[in-house]
C-alpha cells in the first residue's frame, strides 16, 4: 500500500500541469489514500423458461377398444359397397384424424402460451400499495372464501347410487332419529364463550348465526362476537365474523334485508352489522341513553311486512323499543312493561306468528305475561302464573297450517319443567316434567305442528312429539356441555344447539320425526283437547293447586 | 489536513446521480424506441459510449472514466454479469444502468476514478 500511495502522488505531480482542473493542493503530498475493494455490482437478465411437452403420451391411448373404430374392409367384401353405409361408418369415426391435429396444435401452442412476457419486478412499496388497495382486499376476501370451501370438501367418489343401504324410515329406534351432523367451533372466536343467541337465515337456508358472550380469559379480544356459519360446506371456519365492544345477548338476521344482522348487547345497545362491507364492527349502533335501553337486550326481531317493517327490541327492565332499521339513533316508540306499577323483569320475549302486535313475555318473577304493543291498553294484558322458577324461554307456535294454533305457547323455566299454555283460556294445558335440570331453551318446529325441542343445562335435547307421546320425549340427543340455545332451521330438518363452551352443534332429524304426517294437525287438535281435560281433572282432584291462574 | 478535506468536496467525488442521468439520456437518445437489429447494434453501442464520455468530460471533474455497454437481444436467454473494483471508496465510484424495451436489454456501466 505505501508503494501505491507514492506512485499515485508521483503521478499526480506529473499530471498536474497537463489536466486543466487538477487541484494544485493535491500535488502537495497526498494524504493517506485508503484503497479498498468495492462492492460487487451485479446485473442479471433472467432466462425465459420454456415448457416442453412430450408427444409420446398422446399417441399411446389410441388403441382401438371398440369395434366401431376398426376399419376392416374384409368384412364387407361380400356385401358390396353401400355408399350410405360407408359414409355413415366414416362419420362415426372421425376422431383419429382430429386427435392428431389437436396434438400438433397443442404442441405448437404450448410454448407460446406457456410463458408470456416476463413481468416487471415490483418494488416493495408497489407491492405494499397493491396489497392494501381496496379492490385487492375485496378480491382476496372472496377468493379465499371460495378456496377454503373447495379445499374442505371431501366428496365420496365411490358412492353407488344403485345399491347401498337406504335408511329405512320405519322401524328406526328413537335414538337414531336425531343424529349429530356437525359441530361448529372456532378456536379464536368461540373459545371460552357461551352461545347466547342462535338464528337461521331466512334468505339462505344453509346459513346460521351464533352470538357469543365475552371470553374472560382474553380481555383484549372484543367482548361480543357473532359468527355466521355455513352448513352446506365442510369448511370449519365461519363465513363471517362480526364483533362489538359489549357481549352480545341476542341476535337475529334482518328478515327483509339479506345483508343485515341485528344484535342486542349487554350494555343495552342495539347494533347492526352489514356483511357487504369488510368491516367487522357494527355499521350502526343505538345510543346508550335512557330513551333507549340501559339493560341487557334480551330479544331483537324484525316484524312486519316487506314494505312496512320495524325492529323491536326488549331489554331486561321490561322496556320494549321499536326502531327503524335505517336509523338507530333513536327509537321510534318505547313501551315500558309494568305489572302493578313495577317494571317486569323480563327474561325472554316472543311474538305471535304473523302478528306484530301481540307478544308473550317470560319474567324472573316466575310468571309469563301476554301483552300488546299498540292500542289503548298497550302493555301487559294478562298474567300466566304456574311456574315455580324464573321463566327462561317462551315460544309461540310456529308452524302454519289448516288450524290456527297461535294461542298455544310453550314456556321453559328453571323449575325443571316445560309448560304448555293456551292463551284462549289463559291456563296450563300440560306440564312436561321429564327434565332433570334447568330448562334453558325451547323451540317449536316450523313445519311439524306437534314437534318441539327443549334443551336443558345438562346438555340434553328432548324432542317432544305431542301426537306420539306426551309423557315421554320422542327422541333425545346429548351435547357435551350445557345447552344455552336451540333453534330449528326453517326447513325443520336441522336443529342448532349452542352450548356454554362456545360450540354450536347441528343435529339432523330423521324425516319421520321432522316432517308432519297428513293428519298431524287434526291429531294435534285432539291431543290438546285431551291434555286440557286431563289437566283440569288433575286440578279439580288436587282442589287447591298452588299459584295457578285462572284456568277455565 | 486541508488537502484531505478538499478531497471530499463536491468536485472531487464521483456523483452517481449525475452520471446515471447522463447515461440514461445517452441510451434514450441513441436507441429510443427502436427494435433490436443486428446491423445497427454496432452503431448503438458506439454512440451510447461516445455520448456518455463526452458528457462526462464536459463535467470537467478530475476523473478517469471507463464506459462499458452491453446490448442483448431478448430471446429467452439468461445473462449475469458482475464487477468489483479496488479503489478509494470515498472519491471513486461506478454507476450501472439497466435499460430495456420489448426486444432488448441494454446495460451500461461507467466507472469513475479520481485522478
Amino acid at each position: 500500500n505505501p508503494h501505491l500511495k507514492s506512485e499515485q502522488s508521483e503521478f499526480a505531480a506529473a499530471g498536474g500541469p497537463e489536466s486543466p482542473r487538477s487541484s494544485p493542493k493535491r500535488e502537495a503530498g497526498v494524504g493517506a489514500k485508503k484503497l479498498t475493494v468495492s462492492q460487487v455490482t451485479q446485473t442479471t437478465v433472467v432466462a425465459k423458461e420454456t415448457v416442453n411437452y412430450c408427444k409420446e403420451t398422446q399417441t399411446m391411448n389410441l388403441e382401438p377398444e371398440r369395434d366401431v373404430l376398426t376399419y376392416d374392409e374384409s368384412e364387407r367384401e361380400g356385401e358390396g359397397v353401400n355408399a350410405a353405409e360407408a359414409l355413415a361408418e366414416l362419420q362415426r369415426m372421425p376422431h383419429v384424424q382430429e386427435l392428431v391435429a389437436a396434438g400438433a396444435a397443442a404442441d405448437g401452442a404450448a410454448p407460446v402460451a406457456a410463458e408470456p412476457e416476463k413481468p416487471r419486478e415490483l418494488s416493495d412499496e408497489e407491492r405494499q400499495q397493491i396489497l392494501l388497495s381496496e379492490s385487492f382486499v375485496r378480491f382476496f376476501d372472496k377468493t379465499a372464501r371460495v378456496m377454503e370451501r373447495a379445499l374442505a370438501e371431501d366428496v365420496d367418489i365411490f358412492i353407488d347410487y344403485s345399491g347401498g343401504s337406504g335408511d329405512t324410515e320405519l322401524g328406526e329406534t328413537a335414538k337414531q332419529q336425531v343424529k349429530q351432523q356437525r359441530v361448529f367451533y372456532d378456536d379464536r372466536w368461540s373459545r371460552n364463550r357461551c352461545v347466547t343467541a342462535l338464528d337461521w337465515s331466512p334468505h339462505f337456508p344453509e346459513l346460521c348465526l351464533a352470538a357469543y358472550n365475552a371470553n374472560e380469559d382474553a380481555p383484549q379480544e372484543p367482548d361480543g362476537v357473532v359468527c355466521v356459519w355455513n352448513v352446506k360446506f365442510r369448511k370449519d371456519s365461519p363465513e363471517f365474523v362480526f364483533h362489538c365492544q359489549s357481549p352480545v345477548t341476542s341476535a337475529c338476521f334482518a328478515k327483509f334485508h339479506r345483508n343485515l344482522i341485528v344484535g342486542g348487547t349487554y350494555s343495552g345497545q342495539v347494533v347492526l352489522w352489514d356483511n357487504r362491507t369488510p368491516r367487522r364492527t357494527p355499521v350502526q349502533r343505538s345510543p346508550l341513553s335512557s330513551t333507549a335501553h340501559t339493560q341487557p337486550v334480551l330479544s331483537v326481531c324484525v316484524l312486519g311486512s316487506e314494505n312496512a317493517h320495524n325492529l323491536v327490541s326488549a331489554s331486561s327492565d321490561g322496556r320494549l323499543c321499536t326502531w327503524s332499521l335505517d336509523m338507530l339513533s333513536q327509537p321510534q316508540e318505547t313501551l315500558d312493561l309494568q305489572r302493578q306499577n313495577r317494571p317486569v323483569p323480563a327474561t325472554c320475549l316472543d311474538f305471535a306468528p304473523s302478528d306484530a302486535n301481540h307478544f308473550v313475555v317470560g319474567s324472573e318473577d316466575y310468571s309469563m305475561y301476554t301483552g300488546c304493543r299498540h292500542g289503548a291498553k298497550a302493555g301487559i294484558m294478562d298474567a300466566l302464573d304456574g311456574h315455580q322458577g324464573p321463566v327462561s324461554a317462551v315460544a309461540t307456535h310456529r308452524a302454519t297450517g289448516p288450524v290456527d294454533l297461535g294461542h298455544i305457547v310453550l314456556s321453559a323455566s328453571f323449575d325443571w319443567t316445560v309448560r304448555l299454555w293456551s292463551l284462549r283460556d289463559l291456563g296450563t294445558v300440560h306440564v312436561f316434567e321429564e327434565t332433570s335440570d334447568y330448562v334453558m331453551d325451547l323451540c317449536w318446529s316450523p313445519v311439524n305442528p306437534a314437534l318441539f325441542c327443549a334443551a336443558d343445562a345438562l346438555g340434553r335435547l328432548d324432542f317432544w312429539q305431542l301426537n306420539l307421546d306426551t309423557e315421554q320425549a320422542a327422541a333425545r340427543a346429548q351435547c357435551d356441555a350445557a345447552v344455552n340455545r336451540c333453534r330449528f332451521s326453517d326447513s325443520g330438518l336441522l336443529l342448532g344447539a349452542g352450548d356454554h363452551l362456545g360450540r354450536l352443534t347441528v343435529f339432523e332429524l330423521a324425516d319421520s320425526l321432522a316432517s308432519p304426517r297428513q293428519e298431524e294437525w287434526k291429531l294435534l287438535g285432539r291431543t290438546l283437547h285431551e291434555l286440557k281435560q286431563a289437566t283440569a281433572e288433575l286440578a279439580a282432584a288436587e282442589q287447591d293447586p298452588p299459584g295457578v291462574g285462572p284456568i277455565r | 489536513k486541508e488537502s484531505v478535506m478538499d478531497d471530499l468536496s463536491e468536485e472531487n467525488t464521483f456523483s452517481v446521480d449525475e452520471v446515471s442521468q447522463i447515461i440514461k439520456e445517452g441510451v434514450e437518445t441513441c436507441i429510443g424506441t427502436s427494435q433490436f437489429q443486428q446491423n445497427k447494434v454496432n452503431q448503438w453501442t458506439s454512440s451510447i459510449i461516445e455520448h456518455c464520455l463526452n458528457q462526462l468530460t464536459k463535467l470537467g471533474k478530475p476523473f478517469k472514466y471507463v464506459a462499458n455497454c452491453v446490448i442483448m437481444q431478448k430471446n429467452g436467454a439468461g445473462l449475469h454479469t458482475a464487477s468489483s473494483c479496488y479503489w478509494d471508496n470515498q472519491t471513486d465510484g461506478s454507476c450501472t444502468i439497466k435499460w430495456e424495451n420489448k426486444t432488448m436489454h441494454v446495460i451500461v456501466t461507467v466507472f469513475g476514478l479520481a485522478i
